[in-house]
């Protein structure tokens, strides 16, 4: 997907943040030089093309931007947001990049094409199967604290701010 | 005030709870049409320290917040 948006002037861009599920391989950071490691395993494992960018170890950056464990964010040449998204699903974001196209395209054949403020429920699919594997990879302790937050939170009102429909 | 070391420990929570992400707050941060907020990271293949705001100074930018975990 980068590729195709990036001929279309699109940049993509990963900011490392902090561990969500820290386990015995891949535990908190305490340091920025263990972040950066962290990093380049995941580039590794992952074969990540796009650049990797490594937030401070304070989590600065990440905390400016709402601090969730994988949103995506659109900005435009000149630092508007454009879109954002709490969790990152690619068919969404292609969808959204098409979209922002299709209206520059229309403005340039002279349309007028006024912007407004928009909101939509996204869906993705939750990959069980998938995270799975990412929690192992994280260690065993990262797969007890999963399945116990699971347990506790059937046992509780769902979150404010999740989406349930 | 945290020190240091303490706000280190904050963000950087040592076992997933499942509380500690807030979507609520997310939402009122930084609605469609507000300026990105630039902050300096380090760049993995170089080492070098970038600006944000450097990628969006030439055009459109798509930004992913992760981690291998």
């Amino acid at each position: 997907m980068a590729k195709k948006y990036a001929d279309l002037g699109f940049k993509f861009v990963f900011v490392y943040t902090r561990e969500a599920h820290p386990g015995e391989n891949y535990p908190a950071h305490q340091t920025l030089e263990q972040k950066l490691d962290h990093a380049r395993s995941f580039k590794n494992v992952l074969d990540v093309q796009r650049p990797i960018l490594v937030d401070d170890v304070e989590g600065t950056g990440h905390e400016l931007y709402g601090a969730l464990p994988n949103m995506t964010y659109v900005i435009d040449r000149g630092g508007k947001v454009l879109f954002r998204s709490d969790w990152t699903d690619s068919p969404t974001i292609e969808k959204t990049l098409d979209y922002i196209l299709n209206a520059r395209k229309q403005r340039r054949e002279g349309l007028r094409m006024a912007p407004f403020y928009a909101e939509m429920v996204g869906y993705r699919w939750s990959d069980l199967a998938k995270h799975h594997e990412v929690l192992e990879k994280a260690g065993p302790q990262a797969l007890s604290d999963w399945e116990n937050s699971q347990k506790r939170g059937a046992q509780q009102p769902p979150r404010p701010g999740r989406i349930q429909i | 005030m945290a020190t240091p070391e303490t706000a280190v420990a904050l963000y950087n929570y040592e076992a997933f709870m499942g509380g500690e992400s807030d979507f609520m707050a997310f939402r009122s941060k930084l609605p469609v049409g507000s300026p990105a907020p630039d902050f300096t990271a380090v760049a993995l293949d170089s080492g070098d320290k970038v600006q944000l705001r450097d990628y969006w100074k030439e055009g459109d930018v798509v930004i992913e917040f992760g981690s291998l975990t």
